[in-house]
């Protein structure tokens, strides 16, 4: 069986490796470079911290699946760092009694896979995790001990190390402008210099350009929305800040990377990207800058060095499209993954290649099919 | 011939990394992605070279250079487009807390 995947992000490289290693013969193609689009704008965290109980089970057994990859890139790969981080507390701060209570109210979802969660005071939080913050500038927070970072990079470009291993091919800067279609099935897939790819399955792993892919198709499935996101990193310093900082009101996420910078983003900033930009903006790098000052006043003087633009794909309610095309029998869609494809991705992908590989129907996925209401 | 002994340049000095350093990415780029699948992003994300305080300022046009280099003693041709680099701002390192507002409510 030959699978062609459109999109090497998180996604699409992990379904790819995970097909390869079922002996599958996979190819990657991409539009830009690997990794491009929200994979490569990401925090890189593993987080328990879901919205829904089906995705913090996905993200617990993601965390396991990859730390198996780990092992396996540093084993069989010869990749020194590996591509896993240390387990580390994430805190999510309530500026408002508001705040508080939207909080609680997602903490019983962590709470019911058996996570642990702390409520804790402003004072516990400088005490315990914390010496940096500013005890006055927010009301209280949630504090799980379930996440881990990890390096985005040799996240994606190590699977598709691994995925070459096993013979499959990876192409850049192929974007695909049409397909060949009939009898309900598609043929190949047409790029821009007329070279044409064909196989037996095609897997749309396109993140939040995957809409682009269905319209093309005329495919009726569940629409996404596109919004702007983004972020910044700072210059290295010495590896102390160990938590992920998350502030659910202002989509902002903060922590010190594995490569010590500390790194900021806003995973929504309430404003629609029809137009897939990437551009940084002041008005993204104003929000970053406030919260994080708010919070640590002393980072004020903490030098900014990079920021960026992103493009996420929402689904409106909070859960992925994952499943197969019910207008192209040999068409799979893997997208829609909100701000937490790189949590539960790796879970997600294992599942989704199996469906792919074996052509069995995988119950847990049945919830994220791409025509739900 | 005896190998000839690459002269230690640095080429980032941010992070320390020297020629040699560099090629030694390179080539284990070439490893993991192919021919195919690598490009001067990807080349950027196995060496850290233009990811460093400078933020590309001092090592871009080097890196670039052994990118090509490499890649012609591999047989491939590089366009100026696959060269192509994305300057983010700020064009200098700015400390944070200018972009700060005093409310919450404004950003």
């Amino acid at each position: 069986m030959k699978v062609l995947v459109i999109g090497s992000g998180t996604i699409g490289t992990s379904v790819s490796q995970e097909l390869a290693d079922k002996g599958v013969d996979v190819e990657i193609y991409d539009a830009k470079y690997l990794g491009y689009g929200a994979t490569s704008r990401s925090l890189s965290v593993f987080s328990v911290q879901q919205r829904d109980r089906r995705l913090v089970k996905l993200a617990l057994e993601s965390v396991e699946l990859a730390k198996e990859l780990d092992r396996r890139l540093k084993e069989e790969a010869n990749f020194p760092i590996g591509i896993f981080g240390e387990r580390c507390p994430h805190v999510s701060v309530a500026f408002t009694e508001r705040d508080y209570e939207i909080l609680r109210d997602y903490s019983e979802v962590w709470r019911s896979e058996g996570i642990d969660v702390k409520d804790v005071s402003p004072g516990e939080v400088k005490e315990e995790l914390l010496p940096w913050v500013d005890e006055n500038s927010f009301y209280r927070a949630l504090v799980t001990y379930d996440d881990y970072k990890a390096f985005t990079f040799p996240f994606t470009l190590g699977r598709v190390g691994l995925m070459r291993m096993k013979g499959g091919k990876v192409y850049k800067y192929r974007e695909i402008k049409d397909f060949d279609t009939g009898g309900g099935r598609i043929k190949a897939a047409v790029m821009e210099d007329g070279h044409k790819a064909d196989a037996d399955v095609f897997v749309v792993a396109g993140g939040a350009k995957s809409r682009e892919i269905a319209k093309k198709l005329d495919d009726p499935v569940k629409p996404i929305r596109v919004t702007t996101a983004g972020g910044f990193c700072t210059e290295p310093y010495k590896y102390l800040f160990k938590p992920v900082i998350t502030v659910e009101s202002k989509g902002y996420r903060l922590t010190q990377t594995l490569r010590n910078e500390f790194a900021a983003v806003v995973y929504d900033m309430g404003i629609d990207n029809p137009s897939y930009d990437i551009e940084e903006s002041l008005r993204l790098l104003e929000r970053i800058a406030t919260v994080t000052v708010k919070l640590f006043p002393s980072f004020a003087y903490i030098n900014v060095l990079r920021q960026w633009g992103a493009y996420l794909d929402y689904t409106d309610d909070g859960l992925p499209i994952v499943g197969w095309s019910r207008k192209y029998e040999n068409l799979y869609y893997i997208y829609g993954f909100n701000n937490y494809g790189f949590s539960i991705g790796t879970a997600v992908a294992a599942r989704a290649a199996v469906e792919i590989a074996d052509g069995r129907r995988d119950q847990f996925l049945e919830d994220f099919r791409p025509y739900r209401e | 011939m005896s190998e000839k002994k690459l002269h230690p340049a640095i080429i980032c000095r941010c992070l320390d990394r020297t020629q040699e350093d560099m090629i030694g990415a390179f080539h284990m780029m070439i490893d993991f992605l192919g021919i195919d699948g690598a490009d001067i992003n990807a080349f950027r994300r196995f060496s850290w070279g233009t990811t460093g305080f400078c933020q590309g300022r001092g090592c871009l046009a080097l890196m670039q250079r052994i990118y090509v280099n490499e890649m012609r003693k591999l047989d491939v041709r590089i366009s100026p487009d696959e060269l192509k680099y994305k300057a983010r701002s700020p064009a200098q390192p700015v400390p944070l807390g200018i972009f700060a507002k005093n409310n919450l409510e404004e950003v």
